[in-house]
């Protein structure tokens, strides 16, 4: 295999220390990523997905130098990011993007569109005005909107346009890796199709590497070749979309596959219902995270720390009923 | 007579502003028979939910003008009530779920109150007695250590759970008709399959008439008896859920129905799209509705509007090609 890792974590760690507690006591610590270990290649859609609070956007902020990680390693193009500062990280920053779940909320209101999708060269630097113009109504084209709309300002559009706003907003600059947490959540249903495959047409013409953080099954089976299921700030299974679709193997995996409701009233699926709420993050069990809602625990699940392990080529899993 | 739960007749919703007169509602039918759950689907801004609100008698007028034949609630007509009288159902015979449990609950009140001032309101009991029924109830919408969650306040609780206690809360008075409004929307996966467990459970045991409405049409195919299918203010499609979903008529429901993503999908396949989104309300486009967006349009659907037209097998179409080649 000669895929290119654009980017690699190594044992990433993220805590949020809590605010409230008395002197002496022991402090208490968020875990929001635990031992994250993942390789993203250059040119892939690599999906991320897990219940809310399960550190998917933590993950993604660190990946991108805007958290800095607690210990671990975030490698991008061979470089160390988590550990560079100030203008070396600004650079590096250069060839990454991000676009947001609520369109309307990342998009400043008193700007135009034109103020808004050139803002990334007017930070970057060097372009005069006539040059911005120009690569803003190209990228405007691309993402469906047109020369027509630049003099317009950002909330005379509707979700789904504003989506294809952020984007091309995200693009400008021709970045390397974008992450797009949750990009069509907010929009409707019959929106949501236009902008994933815009994403896509996207990618293949300018070849750039997405973090696909979606909550989504469906879409994710749909356009990720590569993926990791989180649960409680740990990556539970890990590998290639088609070998975990195909061969789910972690319990928690089966579970939210088959909690995924689909418009199929032929014939009826059994399902399995998990019971109780994922628990806190704050001071988590030692072994296991998904023990207390596992089908299938032990009794010392909660104590034996159970790390991924390789079942198949391209394939993780991180439960000790699984792993020889 | 007939047995619906609710009935509602020709019901119109308009909300005139500076700029123009925006049609909410335009006309809808809708009934709901006993112990029925029926779906009521489409994008936002279609009208779902002015359509609950209105038939709940709970738009504020001004700004909404609200007109209908007839609003039937088991039967009586509940349509200009005044206030004090609409409050002594509301809660009692027909009651609602919102989407969002954090805001619809008190943050200052435990649950347990809160659950206690519905049955203080509706029946004359005594304090003990709504205490021992709202912890029944914790224990039935499934909310482990009922008793101790009965004091707790919504902020201790999670998304889940506060859905429940809004469940629990719509069931207290046993009502006939429950108005869920996009009752999981705002959970996860996992979360979501267990609510709309006990939603489903607490219908079937307590009889009730469920009102679905939903975005999600995989909600609808898991929990619906039969479906409307609601744009721009009409309805556009009504049927049972099976027939709705082997094998829907309108141009519509077709796409909304391609464009959801299923889990059974082949990998690496496209997205269908249905191309542009809903008309703005102020400007609506002559003749049929959906007929900017859909790509089987002719003359005809340019100029003007398709009667609903119910085919033999009870199925009602807005189309005027489906309601052509079914004859």
């Amino acid at each position: 295999m000669d895929k290119e890792i654009l980017l690699k974590t190594e044992n990433l760690n993220v805590d949020f220390k809590m605010k409230d507690g008395l002197p002496f006591v022991k402090k208490k610590f968020v875990r929001a990523v635990t031992d994250v270990s993942v390789e993203i290649f250059r040119g892939e859609t690599f999906g991320l997905v897990g219940e809310s609070g399960c550190g998917k956007s933590t993950f993604a902020n660190a990946t991108l130098g805007l958290l800095r990680p607690s210990s671990g390693k975030v490698i991008f193009c061979g470089k160390d990011v988590s550990s560079l500062k100030g203008a070396k990280l600004k650079e590096e920053r250069r060839r990454m993007q991000k676009i947001f779940q609520d369109p309307a909320a990342s998009l400043n209101p008193r700007f135009s569109v034109l103020d808004i999708v050139t803002e990334p060269l007017l930070i970057r630097g060097g372009y005069n005005k006539e040059e911005r113009r120009r690569l803003a109504i190209e990228m405007l084209e691309k993402v469906g909107l047109s020369e027509a709309d630049l003099p317009r300002s950002a909330s005379e559009f509707s979700g789904g346009q504003q989506q294809r706003i952020a984007i091309a907003r995200s693009l400008i600059i021709r970045p390397e890796y974008l992450v797009c947490d949750e990009p069509v959540s907010a929009l409707d249903v019959s929106v949501h199709a236009q902008i994933l495959n815009l994403l896509v047409d996207l990618q293949r013409e300018m070849g750039v590497t997405y973090l696909f953080i979606s909550h989504n099954l469906a879409v994710v089976k749909k356009i990720c070749s590569r993926m990791a299921i989180m649960y409680l700030g740990k990556v539970v299974e890990y590998g290639s979309t088609e070998k975990i679709f195909s061969n789910p193997l972690h319990p928690y995996t089966k579970a939210l596959m088959s909690a995924v409701l689909d418009t199929d009233v032929t014939h009826k699926k059994e399902r399995i219902i998990l019971k109780g709420d994922v628990s806190s993050p704050v001071n988590p069990p030692a072994g296991c995270r998904f023990c207390k809602r596992c089908p299938v625990a032990k009794e010392d699940c909660e104590k034996v720390p159970c790390m991924l392990e390789e079942v198949e080529t391209d394939h993780f899993v991180a439960c000790r009923f699984i792993n020889k | 007579m007939n047995d619906y739960a609710l009935e509602i007749k020709n019901l119109k919703v308009i909300f005139p502003n500076e700029a123009g007169i925006v049609r909410a509602v335009e006309g809808v039918n809708l009934n709901l028979q006993k112990g029925e759950c029926v779906a009521l689907v489409g994008e936002s801004g279609c009208g779902k939910s002015v359509t609950s609100l209105a038939s709940m008698n709970l738009l504020t007028s001004p700004p909404a003008i609200v007109r209908a034949e007839d609003i039937r609630l088991c039967g009586e007509s509940i349509l200009g009530l005044p206030d004090k009288k609409m409050q002594a159902i509301r809660g009692k015979r027909i009651s609602m779920i919102f989407q969002d449990a954090l805001s619809s609950l008190n943050p200052v009140m435990t649950v347990g109150k809160q659950i206690d001032e519905i049955f203080k309101r509706h029946s004359k009991i005594k304090r003990s007695e709504a205490r021992r029924k709202s912890i029944e109830l914790l224990k039935l919408v499934g909310v482990p250590d009922a008793e101790t969650r009965y004091k707790a306040f919504p902020h201790e609780l999670s998304g889940g759970m506060r859905q429940r206690v809004l469940i629990a809360m719509a069931f207290a008075c046993e009502p006939e008709v429950i108005i869920a409004d996009e009752p999981t929307t705002a959970l996860d996966v996992t979360i979501q399959a267990q609510v709309l467990e006990v939603l489903k459970n607490m219908c079937r045991m307590k009889s009730t008439a469920l009102l679905l409405i939903t975005h999600d049409l995989s909600v609808v195919a898991n929990m619906a008896d039969r479906v409307y299918v609601m744009y721009s203010g009409k309805i556009v499609e009504a049927a049972e859920t099976y027939p709705l979903f082997t094998n829907p008529l309108h141009p519509y429901t077709k796409g909304l129905m391609a464009s959801v993503a299923g889990i059974d999908d082949e990998a690496g396949s496209t997205f269908v799209q249905i191309p542009d989104t809903l008309p703005n309300p102020m400007r609506k486009p002559q003749g049929c509705y959906f007929n900017p967006r859909c790509k089987y349009a002719t003359e005809k659907c340019k100029e003007a509007m398709p009667p609903l037209k119910t085919l033999d097998n009870g199925r009602q179409i807005r189309c005027w090609l489906c309601a052509e080649n079914s004859n």
